[in-house]
C-alpha cells in the first residue's frame, strides 16, 4: 500500500480543526505501515530471522518519510504524530507482552502477529521509560518529542533535527541531556 | 521540576558539554555559584551523560543491580546489547573486579546453541593476550548462564574519537596494540568478526584492549562455519538502536555478502579503525544499513580526509587493509606493525619539514615506531615521548634540584624482541621472582631477560636508548641496585652476587639457597630470603660474612621473610605483611588485618607511603617512618600488573617516582590443563580460580583440590562429567588434600584453627564429618603428602623452626614420628604403589634433588642432578618416577633398580605452568597426561610501561602527612 500524501494532508486538517476522528485515521495509517512493513519481515522470518520491534519501527518510520510528500508545516506536524503514534503502539505491545508472561490482558494496538525478539527485560525497560517520559513532557515537551523520535522511533539526530526544525547540534544537545535526566530518573525508580 | 529551573539546568548542562571534561567541575561550581541544589542536580546529569551519553544503550538493570549470582556481587551496570546484558561485578572468591555478561534467555534456553556456545567459549578462553580482554570462564547460577570476563577500565576507542581524531603519534599507538592483539588471535585461528572502536577499550594507562573477541560467532544463531547474510552482526544490529550503523560500518564486503569469512575480515576492520582514528569519521557512512552496505561494497574511502601529516607508508598500509577483494588486501596483520614502522620511517625524512598537527617531533615518535617493527635489535629499547623531547632535560633538571613539572606522564618501552624479559620458569623451581629493578636516581634499568632459554641481566640508561646485555651474568634473577646506583645486586642459582654498573667482573658475596627476595640497605648491607625465605638474612657487601637476623615468631605470626625491602638510612627491612626494626632486630606484622599473602612485595617510598600487592592491584598507605607503622588505610593506586605465583611482583619504583612496571595479572589466577608427553595441552572446562595444591583420585576420574580464596578450602572435580564441583570443606582453612589409597573413599587434608595445624580426613562423598587424625601445635604448618598402598602409613611434611621434615604416622599406634629428619629441607615424600620406597624432595647437597628410601632405612638412591628438581610422583604400576624441574618435567624409569644411575632421566615435556607451594602437577592413571596449572597470564613480557612523576598521582591518591 502506497501513504497517500493527500490522504494525510487531509486528515491533518480535520484534526487542527478539532476533529478527533481524524487521529484516529492518522494511526490507522501510521499503523497499515508497520503492519505492512513487518510483513514484508516475516518474509525474512522464514530464513530464520527475527527482528527487533524498534528497529521495525524505525524502518516503518523510513518508509513513510520516504513515500510521503507533504508540505513543510503538515511533515512536522505528521511526524510529530507518528511518533506519538508509534510510541503508543510499543507501549501498548509491550505492556500486552508482559501481560501475557503474567497471564492477563491483550493489547489494543497489537503487534502480536509477528514474531518479535524482545527480552521481558526490554519491554520492561520500554514502560519505565514511558512513564518517565510522560513527566518530562510535563516541563519540555521539545525535549520529550525528540525522546520520542530518537528512542522509540530510532530516528537518527539528522532525522529528528529536519523533522522538528532544529539544527542537528541542538538535537544532539537536548537529547543528551533529555538521555541524562530519564537515565536518573530511571536508577532512582529502579532503587525504589 | 518548573520550567524555569529546567532551562536553567540546561544553559548550564550544554555550556559545560563544550568544555572539557577535566574542566567541568570548575565550570559547574563556578556557573551554580550558591545554589548547591543545582551544582548537585547538574553534578548528577553530567556523571550519568559520561557513564553512558545516549539513552538507548544502557538503562540500569532492575532485575540484576545489587545482587549476587554464584559468587560475583553485581556492582553495577556495563551496558545492553544483543549478546546480552553486561555488569561490572566484583568475584567475592578472587577479590577481583570482573565483567559478567549475561546471556539473554532466548539463548540460555537453546541447548544446540547453548553446546555450540560452551566449545566456542571454552576456545576463546585460551586467548591470553596483553592486548586482548580474557575470557576468565563461563558459568552458571540462579537459571542464568554467564560469561566471566576480564574487567577494562577505561574508555573506548569510539568515545576517544568522538573527542576528535588522533594525532599521528597517538594513532599508531593504538593501532599497534590492536594488529599484535590480532596477530595473537589469528596465530591461533581466531578471528574477531565484529571488530570496531566500540570494541577497544584504552585503559587509563594507555593500554588497549580488544574486547568480545569471536564472541560474534559464538553467540551466533547459524551453523558457524559461514556468516549468513544479516546474520548475526546485522541482526544484532537491528536489536541495537542507535547501535545498527555502528556495527554495520566496519563490516568487510565478504561479510556484507554473506559470504565466508576469514582473518582478513579483521583486518578490513583493522583498515577502518586506522582510517577513523587519523580522521574522526567512518570510511563507509550511510543513513541506513542498506546504504552503509552499499557503500562498503561500491565506494571507495574519501582518502582526502586523511590529514596531511600522515606519511605515504601509513596511508599505503590503508589501503592495502582496505582492499574489497579479500585476495587483495593484506594478508597478515603482524605485517601491519611493520608497514606501519615503514611508515614512521618515511616520516624521518620529512621530519624537519613538517611537525604534526600536535607538534610532534618525528624523531622521537620513530624509536616507537621502529619498536612495534620488532626490529628491537637494531632499535634497542626505545621510549616513546608523548609530546615533546623534554624528558632527558626534565631528568637533568631534576638533577640539579630544580623543581619539575608536577605531572605524572607514561609512556611504554618495548624490549628488544630478541631479549624479552625472563619468563618465570627460568629461576629456581620455575617459580617467579621480580626480574625488573631501577636505580633510586630513576635513570637506570636492569632487568632479567631471556635470550636462548638462558637470563641474563640486560641494562639501559633512560638518558640513552641502548640496551646492553651485562657479561658475566648468564642465569641472574632478582636483580636489585645499590643505594648509590653504582651496583647490581643479584642472585644466580644458589649465590649472590654484586656487579659494578660500570662493567667488571661479578663478584661472589655469599651462598643464598632459595632466595625469595634481596635488598641493597645504607648501611652497607644486603638483606635477603634464603631457604624458602624461612630465615632473613645479611651480608656485608664488602667482607661477605653472612649473619642470620630473623627467623619466624609463632607468636607474632611471622612466618617467613619473602621479598625483603630495606628503609632509608637503615632503620630496618620490610617484608611480606612484616616489619624488621634495626637495630633492635624486633619483627612485627605490618598490617594485624590483612592476611600476609594480601600484603605482598611491601615497599617504602620517599614519597611517604609504604606500597605493596594484593593479587595484581597495588595499594598504598601513608607511613611513619619514626615507629615503622602505617597511618592510614590502604588504597588501590594501580592495577593490572604482572605478579607471580608467591607474591613477586614486575614492578620497580625510583626515589625520584618513575614507576616501572610489566602490564598482566596475577600469575597464580589459573585453570587446570591437561597435558601429554608431546607438551599438548587439553583445557578442561573449569574457571579461572585460584588453584592450590592437588591429587587425581585413585580411579582417575576426579581430582581434589586447595582453592584459595579469601580463605582455602577444598573442592572436588569431576574430570569425566566435567560438571560443577563439589566443595568437601565445612570449615575455613583447609587444604593440602590426598586422597586414601586403592578406593579413593576419604579426603585427607590439613588445617588450621587458631593458629595450631592439623590433620584431618573426611568421606570424600561427605557422608560424616571430618575427624582429627594428627594434631602438631608446635609447627608452623603440616600438609598430608602420601598414604602406604595399605592406607596403615601417612607421610607429612611439617615446617619446624627452620626447615621442612617428613614425618610417618601410624594409624594403628596413633603415632607421629620423625622420619627424614635432618637439618636440611626434606618433603615431598611419596609412598611408591608397593609400599617398598618412598621418593622424596631434600636439599641436602645445597640445592633440591629427588631422592629414593627404600622404607624404612633400607638403601637411599638419588635420583636428579643438577639442582632445582622436586616433587616425585611414582607411576601407577611404579616403574616409572616423575618430577618437576621448574619449567620441565622429567622421568626415571626403574631408578629402583640397582643399575640406575643418578640423573638417568628423560624428559617428558616442557611448559610454563604455575608453581606453588605444594603438589602442583599429578600424572592420570594412565601414565600419558598430566594434570598441571595453567596461568592466565602466559603472555612473554615484552613491554614496560613507565609512569614518570607517579608520586605526584600518589600523593593525590592516597595524601601522605
Amino acid at each position: 500500500m502506497q501513504v497517500k500524501s493527500d490522504e494525510i494532508t487531509v486528515l491533518l486538517r480535520r484534526l487542527r480543526q478539532g476533529d478527533e476522528g481524524a487521529a484516529d485515521e492518522l494511526l490507522r495509517v501510521v499503523y497499515e505501515e508497520l503492519r505492512r512493513i513487518a510483513h514484508a519481515y516475516m518474509g525474512r522470518e522464514a530464513a530464520g530471522h527475527t527482528l527487533q520491534t524498534t528497529a521495525l519501527i524505525h524502518e516503518a518510520w523510513l518508509r513513510l518519510a520516504d513515500q510521503t510528500r507533504l508540505d513543510w508545516r503538515d511533515r512536522i506536524h505528521f511526524f510529530g504524530i507518528a511518533a506519538q503514534m508509534m510510541r503508543r503502539v510499543l507501549v501498548d505491545h509491550a505492556r500486552a507482552r508482559l501481560a501475557d508472561k503474567r497471564g492477563a490482558g491483550a493489547a489494543q494496538l497489537s503487534l502480536d502477529w509477528i514474531e518479535i525478539e524482545a527480552t521481558p527485560q526490554k519491554l520492561e525497560e520500554i514502560l519505565a521509560v514511558d512513564e518517565v517520559l510522560s513527566r518530562l513532557r510535563e516541563f519540555d515537551q521539545q525535549q520529550a518529542r525528540i525522546v520520542e523520535m530518537r528512542y522509540f522511533v530510532g530516528m537518527t539526530v539528522g532525522e529528528t533535527a529536519t523533522v522538528l526544525e532544529l539544527s542537528p547540534r541542538t538535537v544532539d544537545r537536548e537529547w543528551a541531556l533529555a538521555s541524562a535526566w530519564l537515565r536518573t530518573e530511571l536508577s532512582r525508580k529502579g532503587a525504589e | 521540576m518548573n520550567p524555569e529551573r529546567w532551562a536553567r539546568i540546561k544553559e548550564v548542562f550544554c555550556a559545560a558539554l563544550e568544555r572539557d571534561e577535566k574542566e567541568r567541575p570548575d565550570f559547574i561550581e563556578a556557573a551554580c555559584g550558591s545554589d548547591v541544589e543545582l551544582r548537585g542536580e547538574l553534578e548528577l546529569l553530567l556523571r550519568e551523560h559520561s557513564l553512558a551519553p545516549d539513552l538507548r544503550s544502557p538503562v540500569k538493570p532492575r532485575d540484576l543491580a545489587g545482587r549476587t549470582i554464584a559468587h560475583y556481587r553485581i556492582l553495577g551496570d556495563l551496558g545492553h546489547g544483543g549478546m546480552g546484558d553486561v555488569y561490572r561485578a566484583e568475584d567475592t572468591n578472587l577479590s577481583r573486579h570482573v565483567a559478567i555478561k549475561v546471556l539473554p534467555d532466548v539463548f540460555a534456553s537453546d541447548p544446540e546453541r547453548l553446546a555450540r556456545f560452551e566449545r566456542e567459549a571454552k576456545v576463546l578462553a585460551s586467548l591470553s593476550h596483553p592486548n586482548i580482554a580474557s575470557i576468565y570462564g563461563l558459568e552458571q547460577a540462579d537459571g542464568k548462564r554467564f560469561l566471566v570476563l576480564e574487567l577494562v577500565e577505561g574508555q573506548t576507542l569510539a568515545q576517544r574519537i568522538a573527542k576528535g581524531p588522533l594525532p599521528f603519534e597517538e594513532a599508531i599507538g593504538v593501532c599497534r596494540q590492536i594488529a599484535e592483539g590480532l596477530e595473537a588471535a589469528h596465530e591461533k585461528g581466531i578471528i574477531h568478526r565484529d571488530l570496531k572502536p566500540a570494541n577497544i577499550q584504552i585503559t587509563p594507562v594507555g593500554n588497549v584492549k580488544i574486547l568480545d573477541f569471536g564472541l560474534a560467532r559464538a553467540f551466533q544463531n547459524q551453523s558457524p562455519e559461514v556468516d549468513q547474510p544479516h546474520s548475526p552482526t546485522i541482526t544484532d544490529a537491528m536489536t541495537r538502536p542507535g547501535m545498527a550503523l555502528g556495527t554495520a560500518a566496519y563490516m568487510s564486503p565478504e561479510q556484507a555478502r554473506g559470504k565466508p569469512v576469514d582473518k582478513r575480515t579483521d583486518i578490513w576492520a583493522f583498515g577502518c579503525i586506522l582510517y577513523e582514528c587519523l580522521t574522526g569519521k567512518r570510511p563507509f557512512e550511510g543513513e541506513t544499513i542498506t546504504e552503509t552496505l552499499a557503500a562498503i561494497l561500491k565506494d571507495e574511502p574519501d582518502w582526502d580526509a586523511l590529514p596531511a601529516s600522515v606519511p605515504g607508508k601509513a596511508s599505503d598500509l590503508l589501503r592495502r587493509c582496505m582492499k574489497k577483494d579479500p585476495r587483495e588486501r593484506l594478508r597478515d596483520i603482524g605485517d601491519a606493525a611493520i608497514e606501519i614502522a615503514e611508515a614512521g620511517a618515511e616520516t624521518v625524512g620529512e621530519t624537519a619539514v613538517r611537525p604534526g598537527r600536535s607538534g610532534i617531533k618525528w624523531n622521537l615518535v620513530i624509536p616507537l615506531l621502529l619498536g612495534a617493527a620488532l626490529i628491537g635489535a637494531v632499535a634497542g629499547l626505545l621510549i616513546l615521548l608523548k609530546t615533546r623531547p623534554s624528558f632527558l632535560a626534565e631528568m637533568i633538571t631534576k638533577s640539579a634540584g630544580r623543581p619539575a613539572p608536577a605531572i605524572a606522564r607514561r609512556m611504554s618501552i618495548r624490549l628488544p624482541q630478541e631479549w624479552p624479559l625472563a619468563p618465570v620458569g627460568l629461576a629456581p623451581a620455575g617459580v617467579g621472582r621480580p626480574a625488573l629493578a631501577i636505580s633510586p636516581d630513576g635513570l637506570q634499568l636492569a632487568y632479567a631477560g631471556e635470550h636462548d632459554g638462558e637470563t641474563q641481566l640486560y641494562k639501559r640508561r633512560l638518558d640513552s636508548m641502548k640496551v646492553e646485555p651485562i657479561p658475566g651474568t648468564s642465569g641472574a634473577y632478582n636483580p636489585f641496585f645499590s643505594p648509590d646506583g653504582k651496583w647490581i645486586g643479584f642472585f644466580v642459582g644458589n649465590q649472590l652476587k654484586k656487579i659494578s654498573t660500570d662493567g667488571g667482573q661479578p663478584i661472589l658475596l655469599c651462598e643464598a639457597i632459595n632466595c625469595y627476595g634481596g635488598t641493597w640497605a645504607d648501611d652497607g648491607k644486603i638483606y635477603f630470603a634464603p631457604h624458602e625465605a624461612s630465615r632473613l638474612c645479611r651480608v656485608s657487601v664488602e667482607v661477605g660474612v653472612v649473619e642470620t637476623v630473623a627467623v619466624p615468631d609463632k607468636s607474632k605470626g611471622i612466618a617467613g621473610f619473602w621479598w625483603p625491602h630495606a628503609f632509608p638510612g637503615g632503620k630496618g627491612v620490610l617484608f611480606r605483611n612484616g616489619v624488621l626494626s634495626l637495630p633492635a632486630k624486633k619483627t612485627q606484622r605490618l598490617f594485624n588485618d590483612r592476611d600476609s599473602s594480601s600484603v605482598e612485595d611491601p615497599k617504602y617510598l620517599s614519597s611517604g607511603h609504604i606500597v605493596f600487592w594484593t593479587d595484581s592491584r597495588l595499594m598504598a598507605a601513608p607511613f611513619d617512618l619514626g615507629r615503622l607503622g602505617p597511618t592510614g588505610t590502604p588504597r588501590v593506586v594501580l592495577e593490572g600488573v604482572r605478579t607471580e605465583s608467591f607474591g613477586g611482583t614486575q614492578c620497580a619504583i625510583s626515589d625520584e617516582g618513575t614507576l616501572v612496571f610489566v602490564p598482566g595479572q596475577s600469575g597464580s589466577v589459573g585453570r587446570p590443563v591437561l597435558v601429554n608427553w608431546r607438551g599438548e595441552v587439553e583445557v578442561l572446562p573449569f574457571p579461572q580460580d585460584r588453584y592450590g595444591s592437588f591429587r587425581i583420585s585413585p580411579d582417575g576420574t576426579k581430582f581434589v583440590v586447595q582453592i584459595a580464596r579469601t580463605s582455602s578450602q577444598i573442592w572436588i572435580y569431576d574430570l569425566v562429567l566435567k560438571g560443577a564441583p563439589r566443595r568437601l570443606s565445612t570449615e575455613e582453612k583447609e587444604g593440602q588434600p590426598i586422597w586414601t589409597p586403592r578406593d579413593g573413599s576419604r579426603i585427607t587434608f590439613s588445617a588450621v584453627e587458631d593458629g595450631s595445624w592439623s590433620i584431618y580426613w573426611r568421606p570424600a562423598d561427605r557422608s560424616s564429618e571430618r575427624q582429627r587424625l594428627i594434631e602438631r601445635k608446635g609447627s608452623f604448618e603440616i600438609a598430608p603428602e602420601s598414604w602406604s598402598p595399605d592406607g596403615q602409613l601417612l607421610s607429612f611434611r611439617d615446617l619446624g623452626a627452620t626447615d621442612w621434615d617428613v614425618f610417618i604416622f601410624n594409624r594403628k599406634s596413633g603415632e607421629a614420628n620423625a622420619y627424614l629428619a635432618h637439618d636440611f629441607n626434606e618433603w615431598g615424600s611419596a609412598f611408591s604403589p608397593d609400599g617398598d620406597w618412598v621418593a622424596y624432595t631434600s636439599d641436602e647437597s645445597g640445592d633440591y634433588e629427588v631422592y629414593l628410601q627404600q622404607y624404612p632405612h633400607g638403601r637411599k638412591v638419588q635420583v636428579s642432578t643438577g639442582g632445582g628438581n622436586e616433587e616425585p610422583v611414582w607411576s601407577r604400576d611404579g616403574r616409572k618416577l616423575f618430577y618437576r624441574n621448574g619449567r620441565r618435567w622429567l622421568c626415571a624409569t626403574d631408578p629402583t633398580n640397582p643399575k640406575f644411575s643418578p640423573g638417568d632421566c628423560q624428559l617428558v615435556f616442557r611448559g610454563d605452568f604455575i608453581n606453588i607451594s605444594g603438589l602442583d602437577y599429578d600424572v592420570m592413571p594412565d601414565g600419558q597426561r598430566f594434570l598441571v596449572l595453567q596461568s592466565a597470564d602466559t603472555s612473554s613480557p615484552g613491554e614496560l610501561h613507565v609512569i614518570l612523576n607517579w608520586f605526584e598521582e600518589l600523593k593525590r591518591l592516597v595524601p601522605a602527612r
